[in-house]
């Protein structure tokens, strides 16, 4: 599992977004709510492509949406 | 719970049904026949041969089933897209189902190897079949709920 090591605020920046709820994201990126959950609960690191998107959905650059510890 | 999770435990579930049922009548035909060892592989590869259809009939049957059921049970609409994260579980679900198969495989040709007959071989081969599709489920399920 890919647990450890990537991290992400995707929590704080739907709710900086007037709460926007998973399924609205899920919808604006292609992704099935269940992705968004197990992306935010840390189960699941998106493609690159995946996160570039969700970082366009904030309009926030990637490093402000997933961050790495080495 | 997910509606990927829900259908993948009813999956899980219909598929320990069918199986069990599906060689428990084989088991039993296989017994009331008596069959000669030279009928012996035929009656197998025709028992593994129509097991297939049987398990993708059972599938589209319950795959509709479920569908409708939840629909009216959660008034949740079907999930239509298939993303990376589901084409990801799949394939590693699919991997594990192959290395099941595999290590079954290699048994089954031991087994015929070691001078046992060939009924033998070809039983191990199907519950193979068998343990290799439930494998494929769990995993599947496994991965949904803890990630990959």
């Amino acid at each position: 599992m890919s647990k450890a090591q990537i991290s992400n605020n995707i929590r704080k920046l739907r709710f900086n977004q007037g709460e926007m709820t998973q399924q609205e994201l899920a919808d604006k990126v292609g992704v099935s709510r269940q992705t968004i959950v197990a992306i935010e609960k840390g189960n699941y690191s998106p493609s690159l492509e995946l996160a570039f998107k969700i970082a366009h959905v904030f309009n926030v650059p990637l490093e402000e949406v997933f961050s790495y510890t080495p | 719970m997910f509606y990927q999770e829900r259908r993948e435990g009813v999956y899980l579930i219909s598929n320990i049904f069918v199986s069990v049922v599906y060689l428990g009548f084989v088991l039993q035909q296989y017994q009331a026949l008596g069959l000669s060892s030279e009928n012996d592989l035929r009656f197998w590869g025709t028992s593994i041969l129509i097991f297939i259809p049987v398990q993708i009939v059972t599938r589209i049957l319950i795959h509709i089933i479920f569908s409708i059921m939840n629909t009216v049970v959660t008034k949740e609409e079907e999930p239509t897209i298939i993303d990376e994260f589901d084409k990801l579980i799949e394939l590693k679900s699919a991997r594990n189902f192959y290395h099941t198969f595999m290590f079954g495989f290699v048994l089954a040709m031991g087994a015929l190897a070691l001078n046992q007959s060939s009924s033998v071989m070809a039983l191990i081969l199907m519950i193979t079949i068998i343990i290799a599709g439930f494998v494929g489920d769990i995993s599947q399920l496994y991965y949904y709920r803890k990630g990959v």
